[in-house]
């Protein structure tokens, strides 16, 4: 009887609340949904498709998109295509030309030497000595940093596509890839280069495409008579964005004496955790995905082929308070290296610009099995921006919760 | 007001699906004295089948999904995931049942990382969606305070009703038959019961049934909520899981689900207002990142408090 009688009353004080209850505090209009604007660890077609409509209309800050209108993409990417069945993403054209520069530079070196692929890595110091290929030229600076241009991409009808909103006016240069014919096969001892990525795990979509673009740029320069006339062989590293994995593929490689350079690692956590290994070990690495500042600071031996969490962060708080002109926002980040130095800089530009950012909300990969409440913690702000400093697995969950509760159309 | 609201039902809305694996873990316990470590990977065992049932019935990229084709491909999940936990019994913990209760422990534990790459194995490491049907999660039934207030959908409202009758149902097994009587006594001493005439291993087949449909059900659920799943969501779930049935105490059915409620609701309010609380070193507040030790924090102290946990039974371990 008594119990009967609380959940009458519990009902009737939720029917009440629910009449009586003032609409939540909205910043602006009330059909104002928010934007989601994501960093480029978001840039994935997986995350299209774990999102399931949600990431409709979704910006993503990325290096390179596939816009078949430049002459030097379409062929690469129709090279891709005919061998994957799948369009490239900026993560196989930027492992592409990570590979490629690796070639120039062995071929530079004249023998595949660690240190003096490393001092032909760091000659490449300007846009005449740079590699030139898919996303532009790549040169390196005294830290072993690119300038690369941020585009911006939008989830236009459940694709990727280049948004017509862009903010980064600099370019790298046309996209350019090689035409060389062979005029005799590339023969002899195999020189062994290592791939290190998360080829599976949470991340494994970046690691499929990373593997792609490598095999296809090998593929293409055995094709051409290989390097130095010999052919090149990878040596994959399984790091699956873990970054003690990555400490033990790290030690992998460096232990490998036939192994002379690394492209790799993708995820910055797992640069890092490799960063001191290949210093010691002396042999050079570059990187086509770690964005965080750390990775070639403090090291001769580590390099990358596209911007830095600083420039990132910077564009991205820039694409919001200029391009979409909008006041508030809201970050997610991730707790990892990437996620956390991205978060910080695209605060400290924010700060800068006039941008409120109303909440920081921390996730973590491993761990967190229910965006609900950080969810719930955002919508409270109405923020008109949702930045995610992340990767495309949680973006997407948290995209679709963002739908799910109404933020997002 | 609204927003403190808000958070104790989504506290709420997570806890009673860890409540619900949490009594997987407290019935085995109670009858033969073993936390079942695999438990978590049970749970994940059922979403992964529901992903892969529906999958085949309505296709990979199906959108519209019936509701009730939905529910009975998700039952007949739960129910194989429960033959998977009478055959986890049967292959790793029966012929070990004369044996000391770490081996058992550690057998647990072997099986649980089993199951994960056995998951990798079928399903690879990707992750994986349960497809639903249209609306149920995002279609508000009750709406409170506007667009951006509380939504009860339909997804929250059955979770609730299938708890309500779980614990309705258990309790009807467990106090008013004569196979819940068997069961209440194999907890109490299973030699004697066994000198009654109870068949101990039809006993206790039974209990890691109903364990596991209950886990696998609370698995979809908790798969659903976060939107997408890989083979290592057993993992978080579990040590929540088991965490809330020791906090209830452990054999206590009641107890794990009031655990599991707990853990949710101080892991949303944590959520929610860790930002509020003064970082000890740096500016700001602590990071939402915490949530997840929040939830344990409570565990440690109220442990500390009363070891037994808070519905648990005093009395010395019976070897």
């Amino acid at each position: 009887m008594a119990r009967t009688t609380f959940a009458t009353l519990a009902l009737c004080a939720l029917t009440l609340l629910s009449t009586g209850c003032p609409p939540a505090k909205q910043g602006g209009a009330s059909d104002d949904y928010s934007v989601i604007v994501g960093g480029d660890g978001v840039f994935s077609p997986d995350y299209v498709k774990l999102a399931e409509g949600a990431a409709e209309g979704t910006y993503i800050i990325t290096p390179y998109i596939n816009d078949t209108s430049s002459p030097g993409i379409k062929a690469f990417s129709d090279s891709f295509q005919a061998k994957f069945k799948q369009d490239p993403d900026a993560w196989a054209a930027l492992t592409y030309d990570a590979v490629g520069t690796v070639a120039v530079a062995i071929e530079k070196a004249g023998k595949p030497d660690r240190k003096a692929i490393r001092d032909a890595l760091a000659a490449m110091n300007s846009k005449e000595t740079g590699y030139s290929g898919v996303t532009g030229v790549t040169f390196f600076d005294a830290n072993g940093d690119c300038a690369k241009p941020a585009l911006i991409a939008e989830v236009k009808g459940g694709a990727l596509a280049k948004s017509d909103l862009q903010i980064d006016t600099s370019s790298a240069g046309d996209a350019k890839v090689d035409g060389k014919k062979a005029d005799k096969a590339a023969a002899g001892e195999p020189i062994v280069i290592g791939v290190a990525g998360p080829f599976t795990g949470q991340l494994q979509k970046f690691g499929e495409m990373i593997k792609a673009g490598a095999e296809l740029k090998v593929e293409e320069l055995n094709a051409a008579g290989g390097v130095l006339g010999r052919p090149l062989k990878i040596e994959w590293g399984d790091d699956e964005g873990n970054n003690s994995k990555a400490a033990n593929v790290a030690n992998t490689f460096a232990a490998n004496p036939a192994l002379c350079v690394v492209v790799g690692h993708f995820n910055s956590t797992c640069s890092l955790a490799g960063k001191a290994i290949y210093k010691n070990a002396e042999i050079p690495a570059i990187t086509p995905g770690s964005t965080n500042v750390q990775v070639c600071e403090g090291s001769d031996w580590y390099f990358r082929n596209l911007y830095r969490d600083d420039f990132q962060g910077f564009i991205c708080a820039d694409f919001v308070s200029k391009s979409l002109k909008k006041k508030t926002c809201v970050v997610f980040y991730d707790n990892d290296d990437y996620g956390t130095g991205l978060k910080d800089f695209f605060v400290k530009r924010a700060k800068e610009n006039g941008l409120e950012v109303l909440e920081t909300i921390e996730y973590n990969r491993e761990s967190t099995t229910d965006f609900t409440p950080l969810i719930t913690k955002a919508k409270y702000k109405a923020p008109e921006v949702i930045f995610i400093a992340g990767v495309y697995n949680e973006a997407a969950l948290i995209a679709k919760a963002c739908k799910k509760a109404g933020l997002t159309k | 007001m609204l927003q403190f609201l808000d958070y104790t039902l989504n506290g709420l809305n997570t806890g009673i699906l860890y409540g619900l694996i949490a009594i997987g873990y407290t019935m085995v316990y109670g009858i033969i004295q073993l936390i079942n470590f695999a438990h978590g990977e049970i749970c994940m065992l059922g979403a992964m089948v529901t992903a892969t049932f529906v999958g085949w019935a309505f296709g990979v990229d199906a959108v519209a999904i019936p509701a009730a084709g939905f529910v009975v491909f998700m039952t007949a999940a739960a129910l194989m995931d429960g033959g998977f936990g009478i055959l986890l019994d049967t292959v790793a913990y029966k012929p070990l049942r004369g044996s000391s209760r770490l081996s058992a422990l550690i057998t647990a534990i072997g099986m649980s990382l089993l199951l994960q790459n056995l998951a990798v194995m079928v399903w690879g490491a990707g992750a994986q969606t349960i497809k639903v049907p249209e609306g149920y999660t995002s279609t508000a039934i009750f709406q409170i305070g506007g667009r951006l207030g509380i939504r009860i959908t339909f997804f929250h409202i059955s979770i609730w009703l299938f708890t309500v009758l779980s614990m309705f149902g258990l309790y009807f097994l467990v106090k008013k038959t004569r196979f819940g009587m068997a069961m209440r006594a194999t907890a109490q001493n299973p030699t004697a019961a066994s000198l009654m005439g109870i068949r101990l291993n039809k006993v206790v087949a039974t209990t890691f049934f109903v364990g596991s449909f209950l886990g696998a059900i609370g698995g979809v659920a908790v798969a659903i909520n976060k939107g997408s799943f890989d083979y290592q969501i057993g993992l978080y779930i579990g040590l929540v899981a088991f965490a809330a049935a020791v906090l209830g105490g452990i054999g206590s059915i009641p107890g794990a689900m009031l655990g599991g409620i707990i853990i949710g609701v101080v892991e949303a309010w944590a959520a929610g207002y860790l930002s509020k609380v003064p970082h000890p070193f740096t500016e700001g507040g602590l990071s939402t990142g915490y949530k997840e030790a929040v939830g344990f924090t409570v565990l440690i102290l109220i442990i500390l408090l009363r070891p037994q946990g808070l519905l648990g039974s005093k009395g010395g371990d019976r070897a």
